[in-house]
């Protein structure tokens, strides 16, 4: 009896009931994937990441805030850099607002302070307002990719895709 | 070629495939013994083969088996051929026997074992669902669902069928009010199916095939199920085209053909064509005739169906059983004969009352 | 093999038998997983990064050449060098850097420190102002005490801050400064060489394969998360998709295959990936449509939504070859049950209407334009109601008064078949057509016809010429014909192919006049048209009559020999009454239309059915006939044809392709081929014309019909015109009535008379090109001359004609102008010109150091002018305009023969006024208003003045 019972190890390592199994288990969970797959969209219907901002000589020295609504993004023109400042609070999301009369932006959520350079200096933000990415077309004119973010704090303003120099 | 063809499309007319199909029935419960053997289903088989194979070459015929939507059709109808002979087949051994004195099949003592349920049903069943998933995705990739236009509310599509459960249905809506062919036919049909268990009182026949022990009740539910049912879908899937005009096998389905259908009421015809005066007002007296004649069909019919060939059944499963029973199985039979009133006649409705919604 | 007890099956083989199931199934999982992931349009976006790859290898090859590899190593060397001076200042650098970290560590801590300072003195300043108010005078001084104190502490803090920063901005310069060179040489090259390595960059990663990382994004199942190959759609803005009882956004997915169609650079790669044609118009981002705001389907139509293949899209071929390569490349095949298929390429324009409403002419949409001005040629709105087209008058002349112009003969002749007496005729034909050849329906039609003429004829409203003819010179009629203008309009028989060149149809082609109308008449109407009809668009020309009966002359010596020797067959009373007892017994029983029938006499049923017949065939429809006025037009409104669903389009047994754009064409090249097979009665025929169009003509109109269809934009998403754009508008539907741009190119619109060689050798003996006009004249003045029509150059052989405008139509005209240039309505005209001290003076020398006279007469002689009399130019030319006029001639009308005095910006008489160009042109701006008349010249002109008039 275990002399067949060997035997019968030896010869087939994979018992048909084993190949069934398996077999069937990875076509289960192939199936199952393909519904988890099925569940993300192929396309978005999301808003323009990307978007013309004219050409740097539009732009006086200052906060311009012609892009804030609709796009979300103050151009900056100061100690000639032009940088695309993010308008969301690194603190919880909120937007603040520019006070030109006292040179900061201010978050009403929270109290946070920024300078008009993006760096925080007073209330609970913890970190500066994010750049987005600036290029100029071959033509001259800006390009805004707001699905490339440069953060102060870990060193990218440094990175050459963060301003334009003007 | 060109003859034979248009001879099937004459021929595949409602009323000359319904007759053929009548036929047909009556020669498989008559001859069930021979139908039912292996050289038949075989000699079947391989006669049917080359005719389906010159139906198939024709273009119009491919059109509309092919449409992805009547494919199930086709392995439906394969599937009642092939179901209905094995009935048969395993009935006619199972007659043979019991004439011979022997048990059914079914009976003998290895066909009575019990076996567990665990692996030998639950395994199978495995296997069957296995087989069932293969089968819908292999199904889902080569055929694609087809995308049709936008919905547009004030455009019907020509012709505008139900799904193909319902087929037989919509073709019995052209002979009868959509009342009866619509809500009430179904309702009894559902009605009659619930009531076998509580109306069929007779233990012969239970878990073994047979159909000499059970010729009645058999041949009935047959005639429901082959006749009525599967043959109507029959027509309603593929022979039913535009303004849902009858279109042969291998006929093209021009938007454009017109059929004279010009029908008359019993009332119509009896009062102005028969007595040659106006209709009158009151509406039962208009429809006095088809009142009485559907009255006459249930009653006279029924006493004379009790009295030939009722008593036994009367006798065994009581007043009530049979009178249900009777009445469901004339019911049934209203069909066909409306069905032939309208060829023969072109009557249009026994009694019309649509004043009341009511027409037969 | 014996089976257990309990046992119905061998486990043995169930498990292979499930080994074996699963296995299919795990085949077919794979399969479908393979089906759902490999998509044609995934390898035509591989594809395309291959063509990119190519576009950018050209790119950079251009850019190579630009940039010797000479240059490029010695700027490299440049960098190089840069890099070892920097170096070698390292110990320098990290000096600074440790200073510049101390800096940086002293300015985090006053930060904090500046923080809570400012922080508590708003809060402190806060309490203080509250004490204050609520008369806490003692607790408030003291506050105040601490208050100062915070302040001046966080002042100093500031102070300090700033120190500190300005501190760290040095130092950080100062660490810059020490890459200066380094910095210099990596800009230098930038500059120069930075193209180079962009491309290079671009070309390298262009590919597909050139990432690996590729593999992993687009991989199956994780390919949700950042694909690279994926679907790229466009949400239309305010344009919907209707889906019938809702408007949902339009989706347009195209670009997912059509990879590059709004990116310039592939116009020569094969579909479908090459740019959009015409980027400045169309797709651009710059253009009128942008692709992210109008898509694809806007336009072409197709469904945008479907992405699978090339087939989801609905592409249509443009032709059976086009179809068959379609076939190979794409196993293309029709989809079933599509709403609009994407338009053929010849049939585009037809998706323009319905966002570009209420123009009768669309810019740059030339096939859609031409098929507009074929319905408008051919007359099709007479029949049809078109909306939108309600406001032209009917296509033919007007038969009240028929019986005074010609014959019944000639006018039973025509009627039967126009082409036999004008070849160019654009009246239809209705008789001897494909399906009413036959002998019975020919008798019949012959009835018809006679009995159509004499209703005609007894309706018709008497008239006289007002004038007789009494002979003429042909030779002299001829030049006229020629040279006076007529050819803007008509063709003519006979003048000549460099004159009939133009090729016009707004008047009938000329010919046979000899067999047709009296001299009496001719005259009458050449000199005053609206005499015989008083809505005519024909001008008159100010004949005299002299003139008028040479041209007479001339064109009766055109006859049409054959058509007048024709007899049209007689009344055949017969069928004449066969015909009306069919009439009148449609809702009565035959008796009583007997009955009907024999109360009337002889004349009075032939007259009943030739009104019968004038209703059946529509005449009414295009011309004005005594008894029909108020009658709805005879044809099928076309107003939604391009939606008419396919099932109601009548193809009868004619075996063409089931399709709209199909049905159109042919039913325009023959009307009446849907009878073909027919078992019709002669009441139920066909009845619409034949007009002999060309296949091209049928081509157009069928643009023009599928244009005609019920999409609907929303308000916000159509091309809505502004308040200049409709006044411009409304005068140029004047314009195209009366046909001024046979004559005048007006702003590149029309001039064909231009292509008579007489004209295009010298344009100066044209009709003058009205390139700006709004600018050009004032509006009270342009309102009187087209009702007081006088030679503003008298040198010109072809004269301008007064036409029939009413005051409204004037006012239209001039305002069309006017808004074209968007300018006020009124310029000023001075009174008395205000002159600046010596201005005048000059103005006077320039006059003659320019010799203006030589061309302009100014009233000092008399010789042959060459140029509009300057007296009358303050009227007539607006000052903004003389002095753009003067500054540069040939940018206002390309060709003209005024000279340029101030050519390159610079004076030819630099004496006078200094030179100054803006000073010269002012002045002589101000003489010429100031020897300008007070009042409009009349249209005696030429008897006022005693200027011969050219011969």
């Amino acid at each position: 009896m275990s002399e067949s019972k060997k035997s019968l190890n030896r010869r087939e390592f994979f018992s048909f009931l084993a190949v069934g199994w398996i077999t069937f288990t990875a076509a289960t969970a192939g199936l199952l994937g393909l519904v988890f797959r099925f569940l993300y969209p192929n396309v978005n219907f999301e808003p323009e990441m990307e978007f013309i901002a004219g050409i740097p000589g539009d732009y006086d020295n200052g906060v311009d805030e012609r892009w804030k609504n609709g796009f979300g993004v103050w151009i900056i023109k100061r100690e000639g850099k032009l940088v695309a400042l993010s308008n969301i609070c690194t603190h919880l999301g909120c937007i603040p607002n520019w006070l030109p009369g006292e040179l900061k932006f201010k978050c009403p959520c929270h109290g946070s302070g920024f300078y008009p350079s993006g760096i925080n200096f007073e209330g609970p933000a913890p970190r500066p307002l994010e750049r987005f990415k600036i290029t100029t077309l071959p033509d001259g004119r800006l390009k805004i990719d707001k699905t490339k973010k440069y953060r102060y704090e870990k060193g990218q303003w440094n990175n050459p895709d963060s301003y334009i120099e003007v | 070629m060109e003859a034979l063809k248009e001879f099937v499309n004459i021929l595949s007319g409602p009323q000359y495939s319904f007759t053929l199909t009548l036929i047909m029935f009556y020669l498989l419960m008559k001859y069930y013994r021979i139908i039912g053997t292996k050289k038949f289903a075989w000699g079947f088989v391989i006669l049917m083969t080359p005719v389906y194979l010159w139906f198939m070459s024709d273009d119009v015929f491919r059109t509309i088996i092919a449409t992805p939507d009547n494919i199930p059709i086709s392995i439906l109808l394969f599937s009642v051929f092939f179901f209905t002979w094995l009935t048969v087949h395993k009935a006619a051994i199972n007659d043979e026997r019991i004439e011979a004195g022997e048990c059914p099949i079914e009976g003998l003592p290895e066909n009575r074992e019990k076996v567990w349920s665990w692996p030998n049903l639950v395994y199978n069943e495995l296997f069957v669902i296995i087989a069932g998933t293969i089968f819908l995705i292999v199904w889902a990739i080569i055929f694609k669902a087809p995308l049709e236009e936008p919905a547009n509310p004030t455009w019907a599509p020509n012709p505008a069928k139900a799904p193909w459960y319902f087929l037989g249905l919509q073709e019995m809506l052209v002979y009868f009010d959509p009342w009866m062919a619509g809500v009430v036919l179904p309702v009894f049909i559902i009605i009659g199916l619930v009531a076998i268990p509580y109306i069929d009182t007779n233990p012969k026949g239970n878990g073994y095939y047979t159909f000499s022990e059970r010729k009645m009740a058999i041949s009935c539910f047959m005639f429901g199920w082959l006749v009525l049912w599967i043959f109507l879908i029959i027509i309603g899937t593929f022979l039913r085209g535009p303004n849902w005009t009858f279109y042969g096998p291998f006929e093209y389905w021009d938007f454009h053909k017109v059929v004279a259908e010009a029908n008359i009421n019993l009332s119509e015809i009896i009062w102005i064509k028969m007595l040659g005066t106006t209709m009158p007002s009151n509406l039962i007296v208009r429809e006095i005739f088809g009142i009485f004649v559907i009255l006459a069909y249930f009653g006279i019919s029924g006493a004379m169906i009790t009295k030939k060939w009722g008593q036994d059944i009367l006798e065994k499963t009581g007043k009530i059983r049979y009178y249900f029973f009777l009445f469901l199985v004339l019911f049934m039979a209203t069909l066909p004969i409306k069905m032939y009133l309208r060829w023969l006649f072109t009557l249009k409705y026994i009694v019309a009352l649509p004043e009341w919604e009511l027409n037969l | 093999m014996k089976l257990e007890p309990g046992m119905a099956f061998d486990t043995k083989v169930q498990n292979k038998v499930f080994a074996f199931l699963s296995i299919l199934l795990l085949l077919s999982t794979v399969w479908v997983i393979l089906d759902d992931y490999i998509r044609p349009w995934k390898a035509v976006q591989i594809k395309a990064l291959d063509i990119k790859k190519e576009v950018l290898g050209e790119k950079l090859k251009a850019v190579k050449a630009s940039v010797k590899p000479e240059e490029v190593a010695a700027l490299k060397k440049a960098i190089e060098a840069g890099q070892k001076i920097r170096d070698s200042r390292q110990a320098e650098v990290d000096a600074l850097k440790k200073e510049l970290g101390e800096t940086q560590a002293k300015i985090y801590a006053q930060k904090i420190i500046n923080g809570a300072d400012g922080s508590s003195s708003s809060a402190m300043t806060f309490q203080w102002e509250m004490k204050k108010e609520h008369g806490k005078d003692a607790a408030a001084k003291k506050l105040k005490g601490k208050l100062d104190a915070l302040n001046i502490k966080w002042g100093k803090g500031k102070d300090y801050f700033k120190q500190l920063t300005t501190d760290e901005k040095n130092v950080l310069n100062a660490i810059a400064a020490k890459s200066k060179e380094l910095k210099l040489a990596q800009k230098d090259y930038k500059e120069k060489a930075g193209k180079l390595d962009m491309t290079q960059e671009a070309y390298d990663s262009a590919s597909f394969f050139s990432d690996p990382i590729n593999f992993l994004r687009n991989a199956p199942f994780i390919d949700y998360l950042d694909p690279t190959i994926k679907i790229q759609q466009v949400v239309a803005e305010n344009i919907t998709e209707d889906r019938y009882f809702k408007q949902t956004e339009k989706v347009d997915r195209c670009m997912t295959c059509h990879t590059f169609i709004d990116k310039p650079g592939y116009e020569k790669k094969d579909n479908p990936y090459k740019t959009h044609p015409n980027l400045n118009l169309m797709v651009g981002a710059d253009s009128p449509h942008p692709m992210k705001k109008t898509g694809c389907t806007t336009c072409h139509g197709g469904e945008g939504q479907r992405v699978f293949d090339f087939n989801a899209a609905e592409h249509r071929p443009e032709n059976e070859k086009q179809k068959q390569e379609w076939i190979a490349k794409y196993h293309y095949h029709e989809g079933h049950k599509i709403a609009q298929p994407i338009r053929k390429k010849s049939q585009t324009e037809a998706g323009c209407v319905k966002c570009h409403q209420g123009k009768e002419f669309i810019p740059q949409a030339d096939r859609l334009n031409k098929g507009r001005q074929l319905v408008q040629t051919y007359g099709c709105y007479g029949c049809h109601k078109i909306k939108g087209w309600e406001h032209l008058r009917k296509p033919g002349p007007s038969l009240y008064k028929i019986s005074s112009k010609v014959s019944k003969e000639w006018t039973k002749n025509w009627v039967w078949f126009p082409r036999h007496f004008n070849p160019k005729t654009k009246m239809p034909h209705y008789f001897n057509q494909s399906n009413n050849s036959k002998p019975e329906f020919l008798k019949k039609n012959v009835a018809e016809v006679n009995s159509i003429v004499e209703y005609l004829f007894k309706n018709s409203k008497s008239f006289s010429p007002f004038t007789r003819y009494n002979g003429g010179n042909a030779d002299k009629g001829k030049a006229l014909i020629q040279n006076v203008g007529c050819i803007s309009c008509h063709q003519v028989e006979g003048i000549g192919n460099d004159f009939n060149k133009v090729g016009s149809k707004k008047g009938p082609y000329l010919t046979g006049l000899g067999s047709k109308v009296s001299g009496d008449w001719l005259v009458s109407w050449l000199m005053r048209p609206s005499h015989y009809q008083e809505d005519t668009v024909m001008p008159s020309f100010r004949l005299s009559k002299r003139e008028a009966s040479d041209m007479t002359s001339y064109l009766l010596t055109l006859k049409n020999k054959k058509f007048s020797e024709m007899k049209f067959s007689d009344l055949d009373r017969s069928v004449r009454d066969e015909l009306l007892l069919e009439y009148f017994s449609s809702f009565d029983t035959i008796a009583v239309a007997k009955t009907k029938l024999a109360g009337l006499d002889d004349h009075q049923r032939t007259l009943e059915l030739g009104k019968r017949s004038i209703g059946k065939f529509g005449c009414y429809s295009c011309h004005n006939i005594d008894g029909f006025e108020g009658r709805s037009p005879i044809g099928v409104d076309l107003t939604n044809e391009g939606s008419k669903p396919v099932t109601q389009l009548a193809f009868g047994h004619e075996h063409i392709e089931h399709k709209r754009d199909v049905w159109f064409k042919n039913h325009m090249l023959n009307p009446r081929r849907w009878d073909r097979g027919n078992n019709k009665g002669f009441k139920d025929l066909l009845r619409m014309p034949n007009f002999f169009m060309s296949e091209e003509d049928a081509d157009l109109l069928t643009v023009f019909l599928l244009g005609q269809n019920s999409e609907k934009v929303p308000m916000a998403g159509q091309k809505n015109l502004n308040e200049y754009e409709v006044a411009e508008e409304k005068g140029h539907r004047v314009m195209s009535k009366y046909n001024c741009y046979g004559c005048h190119n007006i702003d590149g619109m029309g001039g064909d008379i231009l292509k008579a060689t007489a004209y295009a050798d010298d344009p100066n003996e044209a009709p003058p090109i009205l390139a700006g006009q709004g600018h050009r004249v004032h509006t009270d003045w342009f309102y009187n001359f087209l009702g007081n029509v006088h030679t503003i150059r008298p040198w010109l052989k072809v004269r301008m004609p007064t036409f029939n405008l009413s005051n409204e139509e004037k006012n239209t005209i001039v305002d069309g102008f006017r808004a074209r240039k968007k300018l006020p309505v009124f310029e000023e005209k001075p009174e008395k010109v205000v002159w600046e001290p010596g201005e005048r003076a000059a103005a006077k020398k320039l006059i003659t150091e320019y010799a203006c006279d030589s061309c302009h007469t100014l009233g000092f002689n008399k010789d042959e002018p060459m140029a509009p009399n300057l007296h009358h130019a303050k009227n007539r030319l607006r000052a903004s305009w003389i002095e753009k006029w003067l500054k540069d001639p040939q940018s206002v009308m390309p060709g003209t023969t005024m000279p340029n005095f101030f050519a390159d910006g610079e004076a030819q008489e630099p004496s006078i006024l200094g030179g100054s160009v803006d000073r010269q042109v002012t002045a002589l701006r101000k003489y010429i208003q100031e020897i300008g008349e007070k009042e409009f010249p009349e249209a005696g002109w030429y008897e006022a003045t005693g200027f011969k008039k050219p011969e």
